[in-house]
């Protein structure tokens, strides 16, 4: 049975990538001529009207398959099968992965710069305003973004990159995505292999094809930021979390408070989830108090923003300390707070899975196929959970959505199909 | 297992080249006159000049304004900033994108105690034509700047006022010609026995002379259209005007649509046998068809050409209706106007 379905999927992938060549064959004007040319196009037009179709029922089956891997009868999964360690000491398989990852980040470098190679504009609404505020910020100097942006950490990593870099700013603006791209793969190689090395290629290559790497507005550039920090801080802590020594916890503090000051959202999340895993762990209270300790210098510097807001409210102060309402819609305006936003209950900031359809189906095959028995997986459970809830609310929908850990997901269920254990 | 992979993987690295092809793309820019304002006001006065204010009220303009000039860019209607009066329109506006801007443009003016200070002639106010498509109210607030943008003149307190009310009164009873009236110089393209020269340009619309709806004259003309898909119908009224020294081309309209897909209505001024060369502008705003008098007032410096149209010598005027979709229309036109500021 799962050879007939190997072959029908072997069949729908050769006609879909012959359709599409053939498809960009005609555009650059030399069509396909031949007695069955056309089916493979006729595949492409065909399957991309469900495509839009497919959108709810990834939804419905990314829910279905979280709530599945919760509530259905445990048993041993692949992951804790596998004798990790030895895998990672073997070097020929070690150098197999770094060529994987080699592959995986030209892919991201050559797809996000492809479009922007084809333009002679800064490509992306949030663009416009990112080169408003490294502008601003080379007239004004850093201390601007300290006192009046809530992500102060990486406007100043942006200006201090763009001052090293020698560019201007729109050409500056055309390199960051694509260093963001290359840093969001390797991050998510760094993740998936501190705990599941052999996954990790397949998530890097995922990542590094998936349309939440092709984002063009909505926090472009800090939501990609702390994306990288994200991963890079989940993997240090999943792959040291069991002995620890203080300098891999200061380095996770540091990343913490960076995450802070970069995209506190990320930063919440990242909490969050690591608070609510590690509550359902064994050692649970050794293990909470370890995250507080690493979690505890960022929470400071909370509150320290906090409490300059207080004392100096906008729009004296508009930094960190008085942003958080901006994600439940609410801002203060010279007549007072005023709501620019309501939430309401919106399926459309989902809309990116529609366009690249292969990222949720593997995703839903990944949950369908590991439980959250272990650290690191259930950790991925509440944050697909997490994310997926924002995600339907107008209000974090895409800020959410381009969270939601698709390519992660779907390396795992790539490597489920495709893996001879 | 390895080839599926692999085929796993170009199809999703294809699905992902399609989707940035599509739409990893510049937001929409302004017009290439819009864009050359923006970088004349940059040229000029330097990146972030914190002694000027660029008024913009598109959310594209907006941006573009950001990026090109930072600094203090609001994001409105004029008069709202003059008179620091907060624009509820924009604030309460259904588009999240027009309530974000500006909202965000009112917040840095605040921080920076800009409009505590807008009325004390520190700042000067820059709107780019272009972008900003002032109206026949607004130009009167506004002189030649250099670079073909325009700028806030002085004006004293009572006269900014009474400015800013005809500009509301005009907002809120849609009829910007009769506003307007105090502050601009009118003149009839055309009288009534002139109105029965209105011809139509296709079988499928018809038009005839009919009792006026307004007191500024005592005939209207009255024009019925049914417009295929994707098409251009007209009326035409021949004649000669020298409109060298006129600003503004006004009418009052009263008009309904029946239409599924998106309409306009154009307006162009021809100087050369069989429109080889002409002046055009689109009224896009499908309010104006809503059934109640409307008075509309254009402003000839934002007409587009085509040929090389001359203003001295035009020698036809063509009203028309263009349809995305099938759909049927009418409309009757009174007073045709052309006028220049006192």
């Amino acid at each position: 049975m799962k050879w007939v379905l190997l072959g029908l999927v072997a069949i729908a992938l050769c006609l879909e990538i012959v359709g599409v060549a053939e498809g960009v064959s005609y555009s650059l004007g030399h069509p396909i001529s031949g007695t069955y040319a056309n089916i493979p196009i006729q595949f492409v037009a065909v399957t991309s009207l469900a495509f839009p179709i497919l959108l709810y029922l990834s939804i419905a089956m990314f829910a279905g398959a979280l709530l599945f891997g919760v509530v259905s009868p445990t048993r041993a999964t692949l992951i804790e099968e596998v004798p990790d360690l030895p895998v990672r000491q073997g070097s020929g398989r070690k150098f197999r992965e770094y060529l994987v990852l080699a592959l995986a980040v030209g892919i991201a470098a050559f797809l996000v710069w492809l479009p922007r190679s084809l333009q002679s504009l800064p490509i992306g609404s949030d663009t416009l305003y990112y080169m408003s505020v490294v502008d601003t910020m080379s007239r004004e100097g850093p201390a601007w973004a300290v006192v009046y942006t809530d992500k102060p950490l990486f406007y100043i990593v942006l200006y201090g990159l763009q001052y090293l870099s020698g560019l201007s700013t729109a050409d500056f603006f055309i390199v960051l995505p694509v260093v963001f791209a290359v840093g969001a793969t390797a991050s998510v190689w760094f993740f998936v292999d501190s705990f599941y090395m052999e996954t990790a290629g397949y998530a890097s290559l995922l990542t590094a094809t998936s349309t939440s790497l092709m984002r063009t507005s909505i926090d472009l550039y800090a939501s990609f930021f702390a994306t990288i920090l994200l991963f890079l801080a989940l993997g240090i802590y999943l792959g040291y979390r069991k002995g620890m020594k203080p300098r891999q916890r200061i380095l996770l503090q540091l990343t913490f408070v960076v995450m802070l000051m970069s995209y506190w959202f990320v930063w919440a999340l990242l909490l969050v989830m690591l608070g609510s895993a590690e509550a359902l762990s064994k050692e649970r209270v050794r293990r909470l108090k370890t995250l507080l300790a690493i979690g505890l210098p960022s929470i400071g510097v909370l509150g320290l923003f906090i409490a300059v807001a207080l004392i100096r409210p906008p729009p004296m102060y508009w930094g960190l300390g008085s942003s958080f309402a901006l994600y439940l819609g609410n801002t203060i305006t010279p007549v007072g707070p005023v709501t620019y936003t309501t939430a309401t209950l919106d399926l459309s900031d989902l809309g990116l899975l529609q366009y690249n359809p292969v990222v949720p189906i593997l995703a839903v095959v990944g949950l369908f196929s590991y439980r959250p028995r272990t650290f690191p997986i259930r950790t991925i459970y509440i944050w697909s959970a997490i994310m997926l809830t924002f995600s339907l609310i107008s209000t974090t929908g895409l800020h959410a959505a381009l969270l939601i850990p698709l390519p992660v997901l779907a390396g795992f269920g790539l490597r489920k199909l495709v893996g001879t254990r | 297992m390895v080839g599926i992979a692999i085929m796993v993987i170009i199809v999703s690295a294809e699905f992902s080249a399609e989707f940035q092809v599509d739409f990893a793309v510049p937001r929409s820019p302004p017009s290439q006159a819009g864009l050359s304002e923006l970088s004349w006001i940059r040229g000029h006065f330097g990146y972030d000049n914190l002694s000027i204010i660029i008024v913009v009220r598109d959310p594209s303009a907006y941006l573009w304004a950001l990026a090109y000039n930072g600094g203090f860019i609001y994001f409105g209607d004029l008069f709202y900033l003059l008179t620091n009066q907060t624009d509820y329109s924009f604030l309460k506006n259904s588009d999240p994108q027009v309530r974000s801007d500006y909202i965000g443009s009112i917040q840095k003016l605040w921080t920076y105690g800009v409009l505590q200070e807008i009325k004390s002639g520190k700042y000067l106010i820059l709107v780019p034509p272009d972008l900003y498509a002032p109206d026949v109210l607004e130009i009167q607030a506004l002189t030649p700047f250099g670079g073909g943008v325009l700028s806030a003149r002085q004006m004293t307190s009572a006269n900014l006022q009474n400015l800013f009310a005809a500009w509301t009164l005009a907002k809120s009873t849609n009829d910007i010609l009769t506003a307007a009236m105090p502050y601009i110089a009118i003149r009839p393209a055309a009288n009534c026995t002139e109105y029965s020269g209105w011809t139509s340009t296709s079988s499928t619309t018809t038009v005839a002379v009919v009792q006026n709806f307004t007191r500024y004259s005592p005939c209207s003309v009255h024009v019925a259209t049914t417009a295929t898909k994707d098409s251009a119908q007209y009326v035409t009224l021949n004649g000669i005007w020298n409109i060298v020294n006129e600003a503004y081309i006004g009418f009052y309209f009263k008009g309904t649509a029946n239409s599924t897909g998106s309409y306009l209505l154009t307006v162009l001024l021809s100087s050369a046998p069989g429109y080889s060369s002409y002046y055009y502008y689109n009224v896009i705003d499908e309010s104006l068809w809503d059934g109640t008098v409307q008075g509309v007032v254009l402003v000839l410096s934002q007409f587009q050409s085509r040929g090389s149209p001359d203003l001295s010598s035009i020698s036809s005027v063509r009203i028309g209706i263009y349809s995305v979709e099938q759909g049927t229309f009418e409309y009757n036109l009174q007073y045709l106007v052309i006028a220049h500021n006192t």
